[in-house]
């Protein structure tokens, strides 16, 4: 499964958005919140978001896994609630690295303490027994095994980072909630004012929040999403190779999500690959 | 890259907005954007000017006291604001070299303190003398 010789693997274990959604209707694109597991050649696993997807993944660790790094864009439930439930935290031998975004008057401790204690939950944050360090953000590029990480604020409501993962020879951008159309309806076609551009820019495989249809935009200005058409747009200003669509509405289900993309790609006809993040299915980038 | 802060290009989008003439300045000095409210007082057009530095401000409009001698830059309040990383106010009068057409204001600025210990710059509003 994780065999040697592959560049980058971005494999997703959540792409719902909001909250879990288990369910018939959902198989193909799964009912798990926001997680993505990203495994480098070298063995560097960074785990992007701990929503309810993080479960499963910590189920197929790699068996000989001495760190994870576990990047978190925002403390918003969905993208945070398998944290607890991930079983790295509960192996003494492991080094759990959290990265997430800094605040001015809590610690990313104290924040993520609220959520990890009782009465919401049996264990405190501080007494899991694996060795914990936590890391705020954003900060300079940081080096974590193979891959240079970059991590910016972006577009969303509360302190929320968009990450920007580097190896040798491929660029993913996650930027799972975020609305670079904020205050304008639609996404600014120049570069430097558009929240997440240095991210994105010239990404290799972009996931990136797409949870609205465009009426449904109309109601929900301000709430931190983008549409379809709406990230297309960022990415065609991004120059990416290949957008995910991510942060799936949780309304929607699996033939309605095919039915929305497939309405937004024939309007914009795009240069670059378009596909919907679904549970389980990896995407392998090679050099 | 190159591309502004998050809290400066949500700064202009709230400026874009808004009627009191809005100016947003980098730590160099240079002005990003004003809004539209700000161009009737500068007689200029963001689309067309866009970034202006002081230099080149200088050009456009000029910055002075009521008694009509000039305020130098590091004198005025978007710097002090910057230095100080507290809020300045001061009465101005601003001056079109185009047309000398001369606009009492009250000019306040604060400055854009951000999470992380990050100073972005400073924004300054323009109140018009009545
Ligand atoms: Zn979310
Ligand atoms: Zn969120």
């Amino acid at each position: 499964m994780y065999a040697l010789g592959e560049a980058l693997k971005v494999l997703p274990w959540g792409t719902r958005g909001s909250i879990a959604t288990p369910g018939p209707a959902r198989q193909r694109y799964g009912g798990n919140t926001s997680c993505v597991e990203i495994l480098g050649d070298e063995g560097t696993l960074l785990v992007l978001d701990a929503g309810t997807g993080v479960r499963p993944l910590g189920e197929s660790l790699p068996k000989n896994l001495k760190r994870v790094d576990i990047l978190l864009t925002h403390l918003h439930m969905d993208h945070i609630q398998g944290l607890g439930f991930f079983s790295a935290l509960y192996d003494p031998e492991m080094a759990v690295h959290i990265w997430g975004p800094t605040c001015p008057t809590q610690s990313l401790s104290q924040r993520l303490t609220r959520y990890l204690s009782p009465p919401l939950f049996p264990v405190r944050l501080p007494d899991l027994p694996c060795q914990l360090t936590l890391h705020e953000l954003p900060g300079d590029v940081t080096e974590i095994g193979e891959f240079r990480v970059s991590a910016s604020l972006i577009s969303h409501p509360g302190s929320t980072l968009g990450y920007r993962i580097e190896s040798a020879s491929s660029v993913v951008a996650y930027l799972p909630d975020h609305e670079p159309a904020l205050g304008q309806g639609r996404v600014p076609d120049e570069p430097e004012w558009t929240s997440g551009f240095d991210l994105a820019e010239g990404a290799d495989l972009l996931l990136h929040d797409c949870q609205y249809t465009e009426s449904e935009y109309i109601d929900r200005v301000g709430w931190g999403h983008s549409t379809f058409g709406q990230s297309l747009d960022f990415a065609k200003l991004c120059g990416v190779q290949h957008l995910m669509a991510f942060h799936h509405d949780p309304s929607r289900e699996d033939d309605a999500l095919e039915g929305h993309v497939r309405d937004a790609v024939e309007r914009f006809e795009p240069s670059f690959r378009v596909s919907i993040g679904a549970e389980g299915t990896a995407e392998t980038l090679r050099s | 890259m190159g591309q502004h802060d998050i809290e400066v290009i949500l700064m202009r989008q709230l400026a874009g907005h808004l009627v009191v003439p809005v100016l947003v300045v980098n730590l160099g000095m240079d002005i990003v954007y004003y809004n539209e409210a700000a161009e009737e007082i500068l007689g200029l057009r963001f689309a067309e000017t866009g970034k202006l530095s002081t230099a080149e401000a200088r050009e456009h409009f000029l910055v002075l006291d009521a008694d009509g001698s000039a305020i130098p830059p590091k004198a005025g309040p978007i710097y002090s604001a910057m230095r100080d990383k507290h809020a300045h106010t001061r009465d101005i009068v601003l001056q079109r070299v185009s047309d000398g057409r001369q606009q009492a204001m009250q000019a306040v600025a604060f400055p854009l303190l951000a999470q992380g210990d990050r100073e972005l710059g400073t924004v300054c509003m323009l109140w018009v003398k009545p």
